[in-house]
């Protein structure tokens, strides 16, 4: 129970955890000091109740269209995750916007907070009430937020490290992938109840990196990682990903001529 | 003009979407039944032909949530007590893939086995008294 435990935390709170890592990093230190403790707290009391509610309907989801439910509503909230993401990654390219900034990034913060908080409720409530257990399910939970803090720590400090001295808009690039992981994540639930055409697996790569390690799990929440991605998969996470890009530069190349213009 | 670009993209997006959903038809398929008792599946290995894909209903007697999960099935569906799911797998190729209950994955073990056609019903024989 302990170790399993920690294994669903951090498969349900790693994304939450590296999400707040990323979204902080795409706001300078000088906005996030200026902030009012009173919004992140009445923020977070917010998530915390949304998940509950959902992790109390999700039965009842589940069992609206032919059993289909879950499916269709989890896929959407990853796809509005994916689509505040590509917002929040354009946006990042310009220093306005940023109270708009701060929307996009509450909302986001709320969806994968919601939804993975609803899972880890469920298999908590289930298993409370098994008296012998309750200790280990504490321990396993303090052992999982450990963990996860520690490697957003560690992420903060070195996305922090890569945009001074590797590239400027690292992180904003994470935040890219992370969304990308994200509509990989909804492509999966809708194969999985037929709406979407699933073929055989372009390639299996659980022999160098199982998607169940703990690289394999860290990979999937920063990438999308697949052990074994279907052909469209591949063909939509390459579209997804240079859409964004393309609009973004397309900013730059505005700011460039208007720039040009003025000389 | 960033803006515009963006939701030019979100619309392009929706209506693929919707233009899936409109093609979208289901049809029939190769259903199989799995029951979880005492967290464990009933029967532990089935035996699917290869290359198509096939409907997996999973009922759960238990009085506790289970999930479904399956990394080389890329699968993952939490099962409420005294409920049924339904999952798609498939198209696989010949071969095992197991599967595994999230919240008891000591006893809740199973295996999906793809074979070929020709060779299912020795395949089905031999796995008949799995559990």
């Amino acid at each position: 129970m302990l170790i399993n435990t920690v294994l669903l935390f951090l498969q349900n709170a790693l994304p939450i955890f590296i999400i707040t890592t990323l979204l902080l990093t795409s706001f300078s230190s000088k906005t996030i000091n200026t902030l009012s403790a009173k919004w992140p707290i009445f923020g977070l009391m917010l998530t915390t109740i949304a998940a509950f509610i959902l992790s109390t309907n999700l039965e009842n989801i589940s069992q609206t269209v032919d059993g289909k439910g879950v499916e269709l509503f989890l896929s959407f909230a990853h796809v509005l995750i994916y689509f505040f993401s590509i917002g929040l990654f354009i946006l990042n390219n310009t220093d306005s916007d940023i109270l708009l900034k701060k929307q996009l990034a509450f909302i986001i913060f709320f969806i994968i907070s919601c939804v993975n908080g609803a899972h880890f409720i469920i298999y908590l409530t289930n298993y409370w009430a098994q008296a012998q257990q309750v200790e280990s399910m504490l321990i396993g939970i303090i052992l999982g937020g450990g963990i996860c803090l520690s490697i957003s720590i560690l992420f903060y400090f070195l996305l922090k490290y890569a945009d001074q001295n590797i590239y400027l808009k690292t992180s904003n690039y994470f935040l890219l992938f992370f969304a990308l992981g994200q509509l990989m994540h909804a492509i999966v639930l809708l194969q999985q109840v037929d709406i979407l055409p699933s073929s055989q697996p372009v390639w299996d790569s659980g022999v160098f990196i199982a998607e169940n390690s703990e690289i394999g799990q860290l990979l999937t929440v920063l990438f999308g990682y697949e052990t074994t991605p279907s052909p469209l998969q591949l063909i939509i996470y390459v579209i997804a990903f240079i859409i964004p890009v393309m609009i973004s530069k397309l900013a730059s190349i505005r700011l460039f001529m208007r720039g040009e213009k003025s000389c | 003009m960033i803006s515009i670009f963006l939701v030019r993209y979100i619309k392009v997006f929706c209506i693929s979407i919707l233009i899936l959903l409109a093609f979208y038809s289901q049809a029939k398929r190769l259903e199989y039944h799995i029951e979880i008792k005492n967290h464990l599946f009933y029967p532990a290995k089935i035996v699917i032909p290869a290359n198509e894909k096939v409907k997996l209903i999973i009922f759960n007697h238990d009085n506790n949530v289970e999930e479904f999960d399956s990394f080389s099935l890329n699968r993952e569906k939490v099962i409420f007590p005294h409920r049924s799911a339904t999952i798609f797998i498939g198209p696989l190729p010949a071969g095992e893939y197991s599967f595994f209950g999230e919240y008891h994955p000591h006893s809740a073990r199973g295996k999906v086995i793809a074979v070929k056609k020709i060779n299912i019903r020795e395949a089905e024989k031999g796995d008949e008294n799995a559990n």
